[in-house]
């Protein structure tokens, strides 16, 4: 293990992370000489803790325990202006969700607890009903993050306006959503194995 | 014109005028829409942040149901689902390993000659501006709107295949066919936010604010979108001095068609559409009668 000595501390690199995440991705996240054009148009940057063209940085770097537990992986909305741009066509977004998948896998703190959740109950939803079903993903996530009293005056506008639909639809497929889900599953155990 | 319709699930709840003018509009210039049996959701943003297979296999379940049906085109009209649909697509074609993973995980075989298109596509490459305007009856004339692109209607510009990524103008095509006035402005294909406006309302909110703020300051008076995401965001994180409406092209589309629901899209709306609208329509409003 190689330790990079910061102005303040230093912290541990691994030269086969950036190996890692491009097999994970299938971006080519070695081609990135630094130019900017992803951070540049990014419209988060504000609100993350490492600018894109930064975090690509790290990775290149092998600095995985900093980029796994970065706010900025779940913070991309994946709007593609950086993918639209890269002059080494490095997919950016691609690289977040590989990035978001490897810190569940490994257990490590979350960048972003509350959006890692919703993805989570988005997809329980999904996995059950077919469809997506907001007020129960609402209800759900206000459950599970403690956060009940959020947006209801701006729900309850949405509820009288007939924005969200009390019931769930089910789809008739859901024993084919089953199969897939389990399907998918046991593609995953042997993507693990290898 | 005969397609396959993927209305996707905001369409049936948060974006339930999107789906009402949709179906209104559709018709009125010549498009059958027939809606894939038993859709089901294409997975989102939370699909492709969490599982690369589903975030593939579940867009996939519904072109194999087009498929089954013989259709040849299907038609997204919310931005992110035509996004899934068309990125499963496209590795459909490729026919490498993903490929083989999606036909086995959803068990069909892909025989290809399918196209997925957005619904702005549709009526921009296969309706057609001319044939739009003929059949105008009430030009919104001097209605100044900004179109709102958003992110993934035109990008990543190898999936979506279509238009300008960078400075995309089917959307101010149709919306001059109306009659309309789109001006040109800096946050056309900026991001709202999207999923992240449940979770993180702030982050979502100063997003909306700069959009909105670069809308005001192009002299527009309402925004045009084609997303249900981006229509809802930018009215409900929207700061509480811009009041401008946000439309669905497809509902002003209807307005200047002559179509008779318009009056039940716009009392969906948390923005209320009458300052803007009433010159063309009176009594178009947010609530009956308010």
């Amino acid at each position: 293990m190689i330790r990079a000595r910061a102005a303040t501390r230093s912290i541990p690199l691994d030269p086969g992370f950036p190996w890692e995440v491009g097999r994970a991705s299938g971006q080519p996240v070695m081609r990135c000489f630094q130019c900017g054009r992803c951070t540049n148009g990014c419209p988060l940057t504000w609100a993350m803790d490492h600018p894109p063209h930064r975090l690509l940085r790290m990775v290149q770097l092998g600095a995985e325990g900093e980029v796994l537990v970065s706010r900025t992986i779940w913070l991309c909305s994946a709007c593609h202006g950086c993918a639209t741009r890269c002059p080494n066509d490095i997919h950016l977004p691609a690289v977040m969700d590989a990035l978001k998948q490897m810190a569940l896998a490994r257990r490590v703190r979350v960048g972003d607890r509350q959006v890692a959740l919703f993805h989570r109950l988005f997809l329980a939803t999904v996995a059950r009903l077919g469809r997506m079903y907001e007020l129960g993903l609402i209800g759900l996530h206000k459950l599970a993050s403690g956060n009940l009293f959020g947006d209801l005056k701006v729900g309850l506008l949405m509820f009288t306006r007939g924005k969200l639909s009390p019931l769930p639809q089910l789809i008739k497929g859901r024993g084919d959503l089953r199969a897939v889900w389990r399907r998918a599953a046991a593609l995953r155990r042997e993507g693990g194995r290898q | 014109m005969k397609v396959a319709y993927f209305p996707g699930c905001s369409l049936h709840s948060t974006a339930r005028e999107y789906d009402q003018s949709v179906r209104a509009v559709a018709p009125a210039l010549g498009v059958q829409l027939i809606t894939v049996e038993d859709w089901n959701c294409c997975g989102a943003t939370s699909a492709h942040s969490l599982d690369p297979v589903l975030s593939l296999a579940l867009p996939a379940r519904n072109l194999a149901r087009a498929q089954a049906a013989g259709h040849q085109v299907v038609v997204a009209p919310c931005a992110a689902c035509f996004n899934r649909l068309k990125t499963a697509l496209c590795q459909l074609e490729e026919g490498g390993e993903a490929a083989q993973t999606i036909q086995k995980v959803v068990g069909f075989r892909f025989h290809g000659g399918l196209q997925v298109k957005s619904l702005v596509q549709l009526f921009w490459e296969d309706v057609g501006v001319g044939a739009i305007r003929r059949r105008v009856c009430r030009p919104l004339e001097g209605l100044r709107v900004a179109c709102y692109y958003g992110c993934l209607l035109v990008r990543p510009p190898e999936v979506a295949a279509f238009d300008d990524p960078e400075h995309p103008r089917a959307m101010d095509d149709l919306m001059a066919a109306i009659g309309a006035e789109p001006t040109s402005w800096a946050a056309a294909t900026e991001c709202c936010g999207a999923s992240l406006s449940l979770v993180r309302g702030q982050v979502v909110e100063r997003l909306v604010s700069t959009i909105l703020a670069w809308a005001q300051r192009a002299g527009a008076e309402a925004v045009v979108t084609a997303c249900p995401l981006c229509q809802s965001n930018l009215e409900m994180r929207r700061p509480a001095h811009i009041k401008m409406p946000i439309f669905y092209f497809t509902e002003l589309m209807g307005l200047a068609l002559g179509l008779p629901d318009v009056k039940r899209w716009m009392r969906a709306h948390l923005v209320d559409p009458a300052p803007v609208l009433s010159r063309f329509y009176p009594g178009v409003g947010a609530r009956r009668g308010g």
